[in-house]
């Protein structure tokens, strides 16, 4: 019998069974890059749903995606560049920090080097929305959520040597929002 | 009540890398509730169900008339040995029904999206597609998703025509890809005929 019937007939699970189980382990971190991106939880779950719904009709293709991971965030992310970025001037809510919705539970409490680091994050969010766009993509890539200068280059699909210096760039400008006489605390009257 | 005001603070002056980095790390991402998953891949599968509701899902052209049947046959596709053909990428199916057409399903399992596909069917002398009964050969354009589909032929066969064959061909991206399929004789005592005019 040819390929194309054995292939099919002997295949016992269906497409939406395949397509579940392979995108299944990578769905909280294409949530966690889709918050990162859209500083919104229901935003994050509707990027997410977005782009599978486009990927499921590909099974095939995601099949044969030798690391699935990677390739995923960076579907993912073209698709945020599509509706977001190039909906908006900015994709970042000023209006939004860490001083309310969906982080502010997570914040710890007022102890000494809690409230340090947690002024720090404060500083470093604003910070992160006054880099460029392509910037902050990377810190959030490579320095947030760990991943190689080569993949966030396949991701964004630019050079390696690209991503290297805009990160360079990018931390410079965050570690001076963080010097002395610009980190701003918050104290108790 | 709490004041903002700006401080010098020892620490971040001299931040590394790493310890940036550190601090980047812990920046908090609200995990999403534990039916996350559940609920996503649920609304993904149900929108491809409401997808392929549409006609357009088997390659049908417009007012392609047998889209629940075809689903309807998938058994007797499997079930009636109609993998021993000789096709190179399909099966094929006949239904003993009467009045009604032959239906001939044509199976492509395709590894990948075709986008603008073009579907052929060319028939013999003596048969005729419902709904399409002046027309020997048809022709359109669709998108086949990656994995099994199926285009259902109702086929209706001259009185007294026995044999010929339904060429069935699709062309992406320069490639092309045929199957004949040989229209067999009516089962006794079924089978659709037509009387042409």
């Amino acid at each position: 019998m040819n390929t194309w019937l054995t292939r099919f007939f002997h295949a016992p699970r269906s497409p939406e069974d395949r397509f579940v189980s392979l995108v299944s382990p990578h769905l909280r971190r294409m949530y966690r890059m889709a918050y990162r991106w859209t500083l919104n939880a229901h935003e994050a779950e509707d990027l997410v749903q977005d782009v599978l719904v486009r990927l499921l009709p590909r099974t095939a293709e995601l099949e044969s995606v030798e690391r699935l991971g990677p390739w995923l965030v960076r579907v993912l992310y073209r698709r945020f560049v599509d509706l977001y970025r190039r909906r908006c001037a900015s994709p970042i809510d000023p209006s939004q920090s860490l001083d309310d919705t969906d982080q502010e539970s997570r914040l710890p409490g007022d102890g000494g080097e809690d409230l340090r680091r947690t002024e720090m994050q404060r500083a470093l969010q604003r910070a992160l929305q006054e880099l460029d766009d392509e910037w902050r993509d990377i810190v959030l890539l490579h320095d947030m959520e760990g991943y190689t200068t080569i993949e966030v280059a396949d991701i964004m699909d630019i050079s390696v040597g690209t991503v290297k210096s805009r990160l360079h760039r990018a931390r410079a400008k965050l570690k001076k929002s963080l010097s002395p006489g610009t980190l701003q605390i918050s104290e108790a009257c | 009540m709490r004041s903002r005001h700006t401080v010098n603070h020892p620490a971040p002056a001299q931040l590394a890398d790493n310890e940036l980095i550190g601090v980047l790390r812990d920046m908090p991402v609200p995990q999403p509730d534990a039916g996350y998953e559940r609920r996503v891949l649920r609304a993904v599968l149900d929108s491809q169900q409401a997808r392929n509701k549409r006609p357009a899902w088997f390659f049908q052209p417009t007012r392609w008339p047998v889209a629940a049947a075809a689903i309807m046959l998938l058994t007797l596709v499997f079930s009636q040995g109609a993998l021993r053909e000789r096709s190179p990428m399909a099966g094929q199916a006949w239904a003993p029904v009467g009045q009604t057409p032959h239906t001939v399903h044509v199976v492509l399992d395709s590894p990948r999206q075709l986008r603008g596909a073009i579907i052929r069917v060319t028939l013999p002398a003596g048969a005729v597609l419902e709904g399409y009964r002046d027309v020997d050969t048809l022709q359109w354009q669709a998108d086949i998703p990656a994995g099994g589909n199926r285009l259902s032929l109702p086929l209706l066969v001259q009185e007294g025509i026995s044999g010929g064959t339904v060429q069935v061909e699709i062309e992406h991206g320069g490639a092309r890809k045929a199957l004949e399929i040989s229209i067999p004789s009516p089962p006794d005592g079924g089978g659709a005929s037509i009387t042409k005019t």
